[in-house]
């Protein structure tokens, strides 16, 4: 029982210190990571913060976008509806307006048929009589 | 004539002897002789209602040819109405036209007997579909029934022409489908409707006289706006081809050579018409010539205005399809036959 002997005066063994040093270094490395994970963490929290202050400026920025065209939507709204009413006005003026064309195509035609048989009649006797076939 | 008497289709026809589109009348002769032969085979009682609108001077009526080419459907079946020619001097707002069609028509229209009004034209041959159909006497009161025309190649053997000659599809002419709500394309080659609604709508525009193109179609924006529905027959009619067809010529003439034929485009689908009372000649004094031959003697009082204008009015508009069918009259028992298988 050398070890416990040891253990009397206050000593370890060699091997004993070996392994106590190994696990200290290997404490030591995995505080290492710790800390380096820590900082990569304190990072991310420190990009995450940034984006979420970013964002909402960018929310912000799009509620204030939102509310002018909120208004300016009131603004189109009546634009649009000022504009179907201009397109009934054009249909309905468009309609009247080929009605009058008709109605001109229809006084052309009865000048040109009444100057023809103007001429008829100065030109010759009487054209427009009843023409019975003998049958 | 009485409810007995009134066969249940009056066919409306127009022409005179003057060649139009060549050989006009033995087109004439094939068709009226074919379709006659259709119907009577089916039982369905019919006049042939002849409208010779503007005779031609010097020349025998084309009543007469037909009368000496078809002696037993003369007797039977065909009506004729001779229209002094002065009245086509006298209505015509585009002194360039020889032949106001439409005003023809409706002379017919106003004088037919029959419970349904066919408008159509002298070279239109029925389907077999189409017989039967109006075998079937099941029409309805207040519908515009159009059939879509089949165009039967250019320069088909035509000296025996039958259903299996116009039914092959080699035959015939690529054309489109006519689709609601007018059903419009070549409307002028069958145009049905009962007499009584014809009447309604007072026939086809008679006071733009310019043009024969689209009056036919104006009628169709006229019978919609007015309230009637148009419907497809489900069967179709046949033209053949010929020289001079409007489907032919049209991209072929000059404009003024088009114009002088049909009239000038115009605005036909947006502009309709109130016809006044007196529709059809309906005052111009007559002579019966015989039995079944009509000289309308020509009267100034019985000539439309040359110009009136406030009968040009806007349509109205429809977006769904206009109510107002209603149940067919009784038939007549010769109208009950049942169709030929």
């Amino acid at each position: 029982m050398p070890g416990s002997w040891l253990q009397a005066f206050g000593l370890a063994r060699a091997s004993h210190l070996r392994s106590l040093a190994d696990q200290v270094e290997s404490a030591k490395a995995r505080t290492g990571d710790l800390k380096g994970q820590l900082e990569k963490a304190r990072g991310e929290v420190n990009h995450w913060k940034t984006r979420a202050e970013e964002t909402a400026t960018r929310l912000a920025a799009a509620e204030q976008e939102s509310e002018r065209w909120k208004g300016k939507h009131v603004g189109l709204r009546a634009k649009f509806e000022q504009l179907a009413t201009a397109e009934q006005h054009y249909t309905l003026a468009r309609e009247h307006m080929l009605c009058l064309e008709t109605k001109l195509d229809i006084v052309e035609g009865a000048i040109d048929a009444l100057d023809r048989r103007t001429r008829a009649v100065l030109s010759t006797p009487p054209a427009l009589e009843a023409s019975e076939h003998d049958d | 004539m009485t409810t007995e008497d009134r066969p249940a289709l009056s066919i409306v026809v127009t022409g005179r002897n003057d060649d139009y589109g060549r050989d006009f009348t033995a087109r004439f002769i094939r068709t009226l002789a074919f379709n006659h032969h259709a119907l009577t085979e089916r039982g369905v009682t019919h006049e042939v209602v002849l409208v010779e609108w503007n005779p031609v001077a010097g020349k025998p009526f084309l009543t007469d040819i037909i009368r000496d080419a078809l002696p037993h459907i003369a007797q039977t079946t065909l009506r004729s109405l001779i229209v002094d020619a002065a009245y086509q001097s006298a209505c015509t707002q585009n002194p360039k036209l020889n032949f106001l069609e439409y005003l023809a028509k409706n002379v017919g229209v106003r004088r037919s007997h029959g419970d349904f009004v066919l408008a159509t034209n002298t070279d239109i041959f029925f389907s077999r579909g189409l017989a039967q159909r109006l075998a079937r006497s099941d029409l309805k009161v207040g519908t515009v029934y159009r059939a879509k025309r089949v165009d039967v190649k250019l320069g088909v053997d035509e000296s025996r022409i039958g259903w299996d000659v116009l039914e092959e599809s080699s035959n015939h002419v690529p054309r489109g489908e006519i689709s609601p709500p007018l059903y419009q394309g070549a409307a002028g080659d069958f145009m049905l409707l009962d007499r009584e609604s014809f009447h309604a709508v007072k026939g086809f525009n008679e006071v733009y006289r310019l043009a024969r193109l689209a009056v036919d179609h104006n009628f169709l924006v006229k019978a919609y706006s007015h309230g009637l529905p148009i419907a497809d027959i489900g069967s179709p009619v046949y033209h053949v081809s010929h020289i001079g067809s409007y489907q032919l010529s049209k991209n072929s003439l000059s404009v003024g050579q088009a114009e002088a034929l049909w009239g000038a485009r115009w605005h036909n689908k947006e502009v309709i018409y109130d016809n006044p009372e007196t529709w059809g000649l309906s005052e111009a004094p007559v002579r019966q010539r015989d039995d079944r031959t009509t000289y309308l003697k020509f009267d100034w009082n019985a000539v439309p205005k040359l110009a009136d204008l406030r009968r040009v009015v806007l349509p109205i508009s429809r977006t769904a399809t206009p109510a107002g069918h209603r149940v067919a009259p009784p038939q007549t028992p010769s109208d009950t036959t049942p169709p030929s298988p």
